[in-house]
């Protein structure tokens, strides 16, 4: 498609062309119009300018000061824009030198006095230069009897040493090689994030269950304190996420500055940072636990069979419920603005959620103190204990009946 | 990623200083060919970091490295891409007065055949191993070494002919090669925070060495040592032919030897 819709343009340019030669103008010649045409065919191509003298620009015009070569980048920067704003005529006033496009060669019996500056092109040099030499786009080749006096700089090219000498320093900048950007559509993109979301979620429910397993008490007192102190507990994980710093480095100076608390200082260092990123953990997978309660007990009170409703299935329920949100973003994230504001909800629950977590781990001590958990009723009364134990008073032991008695009724 | 050389030829220079600034990467530095002053190889990153290579003939000092730009940080995102490499080459022929700065980096010294006069060296969090594998040829006065969060590894120490150590350690861990030809007895001073310090000590050697502690915390452990005098000396110190003088001053690092 490129090339024949470049052979059309082309095509079209050779009718314009003659048109516009009688134009005027020195920017409209046909040789800088075909230029500007097959730059346009294909923009890629670095067109190789014929070997020529640069002419000078005369005063005020561009200058190049090629006396100090220390800044190769700027140089080559440089350079390069002053190229790009030429537009085809290309002039510049070289300070105690002379400029050249394309190709060039030094003959061994030639003494080239002062700079000299190569666009576009290599520069072979058999006899001898007396000031700095300068290439673009090009190799500076030193052949055997070639000598240059002052320095070599070769910006986006080598200098190849074949014998000649160079008096100064050699410098070159390579061409700048990238790695191909990898250009991913929406589906892969989606099914990329999907996967990563899909593991985050897997390794939660690993830590639910091994949770779950080992301190399910502890875990359902954080989920309570979750479920019916949900504001103190956002307050209270947005406090400590403001103090957690401040304390860290409150406890460190007084470890150091009590001076026993010194040997202290590298236990707290490594498992104050662990005890706050497991609470942090620990809060967010109690928070799935409690949304995954909670929608279960719904659909329970609502009649809907629910098979085991377990602390496991909780966990499941309330990580696909957190998973949800943010699969609605991998999905629809790269939709222009909409992406934007989706991403920026998920990510404003989640650290809503994972707040309210860290404060109820906090408040109930990492399920220690069911104070906020909203359990009114004492843990003896939760069993059927009560209805084993022998009243103590209020209630008349029952005797068996007489048998007079019985006859006498 | 771009690739930039840098080297200039000896015209009769006398001496040499070079400092070497290095941002992040892997870096080696070693002994050039002869007839050449310096050389510097560098593959960068060109969107993160510009090279820097200057001489000051006045002062023979050559100034190289890589230096961050206003975006400058370290690509974390992914271990490939951040593939800076350099290599530096030091004339052999001229005394050379070294200043080697590094930041994240990797970086590997052989400053063996070097006529090194005096080294400086500062890490911040880099790994660095500075060998002496053939003796230096020059007279070196003094060598500083400051690590900051970084390790740092000294090989061959007998073969730099230094006479005066300097180490201001951090929380990076040092460690010191006592072996190679020691021509004349030596000083080490060491301030170390956190850090430990390892001192390595070749068995069969005619080398006596005298470590003094002080600091709060600092603790040493030395098979084969003995103390006396609020110092602790190893075995044969007073019939050495040549002696090392530690002097470590500890918060919380201490020094241990092994015999080798």
């Amino acid at each position: 498609m490129r090339t024949a819709s470049g052979a059309v343009v082309f095509a079209a340019s050779l009718m314009v062309v003659p048109a516009l030669h009688g134009a005027g103008g020195p920017g409209s010649s046909p040789r800088s119009l075909l230029h500007r045409i097959l730059q346009q065919v294909s923009p890629s191509r670095e067109a190789a300018p014929a070997p020529q003298a640069v002419p000078e620009a005369g005063p005020g015009g561009p200058e190049i000061d090629l006396s100090a070569l220390g800044d190769a980048v700027t140089l080559e920067r440089r350079l390069r824009a002053l190229l790009r704003e030429s537009d085809g005529a290309f002039k510049l006033n070289v300070p105690g030198g002379r400029a050249r496009q394309g190709d060039f060669s030094v003959g061994s019996s030639e003494t080239i006095d002062g700079h000299l500056l190569v666009l576009q092109g290599q520069v072979d040099l058999f006899g001898k230069v007396t000031g700095n030499v300068v290439a673009l786009d090009g190799d500076i080749v030193t052949h055997r009897g070639a000598t240059i006096e002052g320095d070599a700089l070769a910006l986006g090219g080598r200098i190849q040493d074949r014998g000649g000498a160079v008096r100064g320093e050699q410098r070159a900048l390579g061409v700048t090689t990238t790695r191909p950007a990898v250009a991913r559509g929406p589906l892969e993109r989606a099914l990329l994030g999907t996967a990563g979301l899909a593991g985050v979620l897997l390794t939660l429910l690993v830590l639910g269950t091994g949770t779950v397993l080992f301190a399910r008490s502890n875990l359902e007192i954080v989920s309570d304190t979750v479920t019916h102190s949900f504001l103190r507990s956002f307050l209270a994980g947005l406090l400590a996420q403001v103090l957690v710093v401040p304390t860290f480095g409150m406890l460190v100076t007084g470890l150091v500055l009590s001076v026993v608390g010194i040997l202290l200082v590298p236990f707290v260092v490594v498992v104050m940072p662990l005890l706050v990123l497991a609470a942090l953990v620990g809060g967010f997978i109690a928070v799935a636990h409690a949304m995954g309660e909670t929608h279960v007990r719904r659909r329970m009170a609502a009649g809907v069979l629910v098979g085991s409703p377990n602390s496991y299935r909780y966990l499941l329920t309330g990580l696909t419920g957190l998973g949800a949100v943010w699969l609605v973003w991998m999905l629809f994230g790269w939709v222009p603005v909409a992406g934007s504001l989706i991403f920026a909800a998920a990510a404003i629950a989640t650290w809503l959620l994972a707040t309210v977590g860290f404060g109820a781990c906090l408040l109930s001590r990492a399920g220690v103190q069911p104070g906020f958990a909203g359990r009114y009723i004492p843990p003896e009364a939760l069993t059927d204990e009560y209805l084993w134990a022998t009243p103590q008073f209020g209630v008349t032991a029952v005797k068996r009946p007489n048998p007079k008695e019985l006859r006498d009724r | 990623m771009r690739e930039f050389s840098y080297e200039r030829g000896l015209q009769g220079e006398k001496s040499l200083r070079a400092v070497i600034e290095f941002a992040a990467g892997t870096l080696e530095l070693r002994s050039g060919p002869r007839g050449r002053l310096y050389s510097f190889q560098l593959y960068y990153d060109a969107d993160r970091f510009e090279p820097v290579g200057s001489y000051d003939p006045r002062g023979a000092e050559v100034r190289i490295g890589v230096s961050s730009l206003r975006r400058g940080g370290v690509r974390v995102s992914r271990k490939d891409a951040l593939p800076q490499s350099a290599l530096v080459e030091l004339s052999p022929d001229v005394p050379l007065s070294l200043d080697v700065s590094f930041g994240a980096s990797d970086s590997r010294l052989e400053l063996g055949r070097l006529r090194l006069s005096d080294l400086s060296l500062k890490t911040g969090a880099s790994r660095t191993e500075v060998r002496f594998s053939t003796p230096a040829r020059g007279e070196c006065r003094s060598a500083f070494v400051a690590s900051g969060a970084g390790e740092v590894e000294i090989r061959h120490m007998g073969n730099s002919g230094c006479r005066h150590w300097r180490f201001d350690g951090g929380v990076g861990a040092v460690s010191l090669d006592l072996s190679g030809e020691w021509e004349r007895d030596a000083r080490l001073v060491m301030q170390m925070a956190l850090g430990g310090t390892t001192l390595i000590i070749p068995k069969a050697s005619k080398l006596g060495v005298k470590i003094s502690l002080s600091g709060f915390l600092a603790g040493f452990e030395g098979s084969g040592f003995q103390k006396r005098g609020g110092a602790w000396f190893s075995p044969g110190y007073d019939r050495a032919e040549r002696k090392i003088d530690a002097q470590v001053t500890g918060a919380l690092g201490g020094v241990k030897v092994e015999w080798r």
